[in-house]
């Protein structure tokens, strides 16, 4: 070995080209370099591939709004957040077989798009159970092969959202409902009619609501259509949390205001959620009474959420817009001045 | 070998640089500047019952991400507005209280069985009703409360409602 190493050192000595080894410390400042260069691509490479998935959850909404005015064009209104004949309440009326909350906004677009068979399911659903949604993925369904409900579907699933393939299981018989990323804004007021009711205060869609175009008095470029909610991933009660949930038209499940703003420290105040502030996703039960409930929009973009206006228009909003302007966007009929920031 | 060392020096600067503008690259955006903020609910002298929900609605159409809190058991409160407790933002703001005066009772799942559906989700009362506060407090737009959060603080807020 020994022979070897001198051979050799002696040949560089007399060699034109001088060749040798890397040093430790010249070896330590290329992995550096490496190292830095990689800091700064990695970051890039994973905003590129949430721009990607924004992309995604962008068109998912583009593709709403067009589902809602191709309803509107068929049925000359808005369909309404949620069918609920026991307005604003349904409450303990779950699976009791008093009709309680039936179809929402986002069952009455599933022929728009594209999922026939899912509106099929409902409409056989609605005329064996007039209480419908406890009936949506149970398992009387699902063995006939009636799946609506119970499965997330890529169209009401934002990429951005963690994955996670649990359902809903709260205990009051709306087990197995499939999470879903979207909400229909209510305005600025809350869940009941005695917000929703009033033009100054409500939004495009409400309970038992049939708004038209004529009813957008703000314009519709200049109010909130549908917007981002988010579901529970992590927690041992994670199932319990009615949050995030397509097919079950109650606040935060499939409903949202402008109340509170996008992403918003302020818990929302539902019925049937458990507090995660470190998801950031804080709230508080507010059951009595039920109107009162209200629910901001939220994502997982960074810095904002986004939003489809009733003009079919999809747009980013801000965390930081002024809580004014946000309320305004919410209002249906607010007469506020359009103002930007 | 002592020349390699310079040169590790001369290569430094530009790590450096590199790290720099990568802490540079990824700072928060459009965030403001937050200020610890803390207090508590009182409601006819006592602290508020059941907890509840606290947020700040600016009143001259402040720009900036409004803070929230949630209030606890004891009425106490602390403001978020980017991460848990870190404050709100400088300006007057209209606060508004939720209460919540009720509590949804623990279930679980039920098995898969037709009938077995049955639910008494009816709300379990958590507060008298000569303990709920009014509903002008949970008014976004008539809430009676206002406050001002100063940059030199400290922004300790005690919070009487009332009938």
């Amino acid at each position: 070995m020994k022979a070897i190493v001198t051979d050799s050192i002696g040949r560089r000595r007399v060699s034109l080209h001088p060749r040798h080894g890397f040093t430790l410390v010249e070896l330590l400042v290329v992995i550096a370099i490496i190292g830095v260069m990689v800091g700064l691509l990695l970051p890039a490479v994973q905003a590129a591939r949430e721009a990607a998935r924004r992309m995604s959850c962008q068109n998912n909404l583009k593709q709403m709004g067009l589902a809602l005015h191709n309803y509107h064009d068929t049925h000359r209104v808005f369909p309404p957040g949620v069918v609920n004949p026991r307005d604003p309440n349904p409450n303990g009326a779950n699976g009791s077989g008093v009709p309680a909350m039936g179809a929402n906004w986002a069952a009455f677009i599933l022929p728009y798009l594209e999922q026939q068979a899912h509106w099929e399911g409902v409409m056989t659903i609605v005329q064996e159970r007039p209480e419908v949604v406890d009936w949506y993925g149970h398992g009387v369904y699902v063995n006939r092969g009636i799946t609506v409900g119970s499965q997330p579907l890529p169209a009401y699933t934002c990429p951005s959202h963690p994955s996670a393939d649990h359902q809903m299981a709260n205990g009051t018989a709306m087990e197995h409902l499939g999470r879903g990323n979207y909400g229909a804004n209510y305005g600025k007021g809350g869940y009941g009619r005695v917000h929703t009711g009033d033009g100054r205060v409500g939004g495009p869609m409400a309970n038992n609501g049939k708004l038209s175009m004529t009813d957008i008095r703000d314009g519709t470029s200049n109010t909130l259509m549908v917007s981002e909610l988010k579901f529970r991933v992590t927690g041992a009660n994670r199932h319990q949390d009615t949050r995030g949930t397509w097919a079950y038209g109650a606040m935060t499940a499939s409903l949202l205001t402008t109340r509170t703003g996008p992403n918003s420290p302020v818990p929302d105040g539902v019925w049937g959620c458990r507090s995660e502030p470190a998801e950031g996703m804080p709230c508080i039960q507010i059951g009595s009474p039920y109107t009162e409930n209200y629910s901001a929009a939220r994502g997982y973009h960074p810095g904002g959420v986004l939003g489809t206006l009733a003009d079919g228009s999809v747009n980013f909003y801000s965390e930081s817009i002024a809580l004014d302007i946000w309320q305004a966007l919410g209002t249906r009929a607010g007469g506020e001045a359009p103002r930007t920031e | 070998m002592f020349d390699r060392i310079d040169n590790l020096f001369k290569v430094f600067p530009i790590i450096a640089l590199g790290l720099l503008s990568l802490s540079v690259g990824c700072g928060p955006g459009d965030r403001v500047e937050v200020y610890p903020t803390k207090g508590v609910v009182l409601f006819g002298g006592e602290p508020m019952m059941g907890g509840g929900a606290i947020s700040f609605v600016p009143i001259d159409s402040q720009a900036g991400k409004a803070a929230g809190g949630t209030v606890d058991k004891e009425g106490n409160f602390t403001m978020s507005t980017y991460d848990p407790g870190d404050g709100s933002m400088a300006g007057k703001f209209r606060v508004v209280v939720m209460q919540s005066t009720s509590d949804e009772i623990e279930t679980v799942g039920d098995t898969d069985i037709e009938g077995a559906a049955d639910s008494e989700a009816e709300a379990e009362s958590t507060v008298p009703v000569a303990k709920r506060i009014p509903f002008t407090y949970a008014d976004p737009a008539n809430s009676p409360l206002t406050v001002e959060i100063k940059p030199e603080g400290p922004n300790e807020l005690t919070l009487e409602l009332s009938k």
